[in-house]
């Protein structure tokens, strides 16, 4: 008799029909780097297949993956020496208005402003907004508290803004206190 | 939200939308537990020779590496070697994760073992074995050695994918009981090598083998202190 097989997604078929959004978390999460991209989600995906019944029966196995994704990204660091924060490069030049091109460099420039935060500031940053998880869950996901989600998020908002030339809005003020 | 905000969601998205992912994901998350194993075999061979250099090495530049030194060099802890029977699990292979702050609740004890989430066992078919796989997770308390084996009649059922065997053959592995092992002997990390989620615990990751689930599974802990082995038993497959 096999195992609750009604209640298990076979891994397999769970890998192919997620992990391109995984993937691409993955991606942010590492500061668009493919290769340590691709590393942490093949990590990912191996911590889950050992767990993989008790996974599935949790409900949201990609959750889990999710999880263990911004774990990975934020432990990878530590155990690499604390590499410290990464400047931007010297011939970074600030968001342009105007066109399509101009769009285009703003964007790159915020993406690389996001891969120079330290990693727990961008991990909450690409799960509040690239995941769209409440704050709750994006504690959850990373071991701390609600409240330490907002910090950091705020933090590292005001540090793209600071980088940017944007206006603070009010509650981002109230965050950083 | 706010103009960074949206600014910053618009970036993300654009970057990344579309992306396909990796080709050989599967293949590569298959692999990737024997790669492991390669590479702690080869740390371990690293090891070997150093233990072997260091006499001359120290005497030459001392422990701090500082041209001169004429210190004694330490003693090396000998290297953990397996109960007879088992395989070896030590600290070179282990894994980091954050089991949460509850994992103890989670888990079962026995001396300086914790089986986590042993109470919600289940193993699965995957591609055409005629066994089910399970995953298994043990944390041993940090410098303690210990030794699990399968018990009484659940040695004719049910063995260990771990050490060498750990995924040997994947999730589509053909795999029989045959396969797995008998035992497994775990070793927590010595103080100067130990780090992990869950201080002061080394946390070690396996598979098992199961024929004929839902099965009671009973298995036997051993310690070099004891004569005698505490037993557990649990349930694969409800």
């Amino acid at each position: 008799m096999r195992a609750g097989p009604e209640a298990i997604v076979p891994f397999e078929d769970f890998v192919r029909a997620r992990s391109a959004t995984l993937f691409r978390t993955a991606m942010l999460l590492t500061g668009q780097n493919r290769s340590e991209a691709e590393d942490l989600l093949q990590g990912a995906l191996e911590r889950a297949y050992r767990r993989w019944g008790r996974i599935c029966r949790s409900g949201d196995p990609e959750r889990y993956v999710r999880r263990s994704l911004a774990n990975a990204s934020t432990d990878r660091w530590r155990r690499l020496g604390r590499r410290g924060e990464r400047s931007l490069p010297a011939n970074a030049s600030g968001p342009v208005t105007g066109d399509h091109a101009a769009e285009v460099a703003d964007r790159d420039f915020l993406l690389r402003a996001l891969a120079g935060l330290p990693p727990r500031q961008r991990a909450v940053l690409v799960l509040r907004y690239y995941c769209d998880l409440p704050e709750a869950e994006i504690a959850d996901a990373l071991g701390c508290t609600a409240g330490t989600v907002k910090s950091q998020a705020s933090r590292a908002l005001a540090r793209l803004r600071a980088i940017s030339g944007a206006e603070p809005t009010v509650s981002e003020k109230e965050g950083q206190r | 939200m706010s103009e960074i905000e949206s600014r910053l969601r618009a970036a993300m998205h654009a970057a990344v939308d579309g992306l396909p992912p990796p080709t050989d994901l599967l293949q590569q998350v298959r692999l990737r537990r024997r790669r492991h194993h390669v590479r702690s075999a080869a740390v371990a061979v690293v090891a070997v020779g150093a233990l072997a250099a260091s006499p001359v090495t120290l005497a030459l530049h001392g422990r701090d590496g500082q041209a001169g030194g004429a210190r004694t060099p330490s003693t090396p802890a000998p290297a953990p070697r397996a109960a007879p029977g088992t395989v070896l699990d030590a600290c070179a292979s282990a894994i980091d994760e954050n089991l949460g702050l509850d994992w103890r609740q989670q888990s079962v004890r026995a001396g300086p073992l914790w089986f986590i989430d042993l109470r919600q066992q289940s193993a699965t078919y995957y591609g055409r074995s005629p066994v089910a796989i399970g995953g298994l997770e043990v944390a041993v308390q940090d410098r303690a050695k210990a030794w699990v084996t399968a018990a009484g009649l659940s040695r004719g059922y049910f063995r260990f994918l771990f050490g060498p065997s750990d995924f040997k053959a994947g999730v589509d592995g053909h795999y029989t009981v045959a396969d797995g092992e008998a035992g497994v002997t775990f070793v927590g990390c010595p103080a100067d090598q130990a780090w992990s989620f869950q201080r002061g615990y080394t946390l070690y990751g396996g598979y098992y083998l199961i024929a004929g689930s839902p099965r009671r599974v009973a298995l036997d802990i051993w310690t070099t202190a004891s004569r005698k082995p505490t037993r557990i038993t649990f349930l694969v497959g409800y």
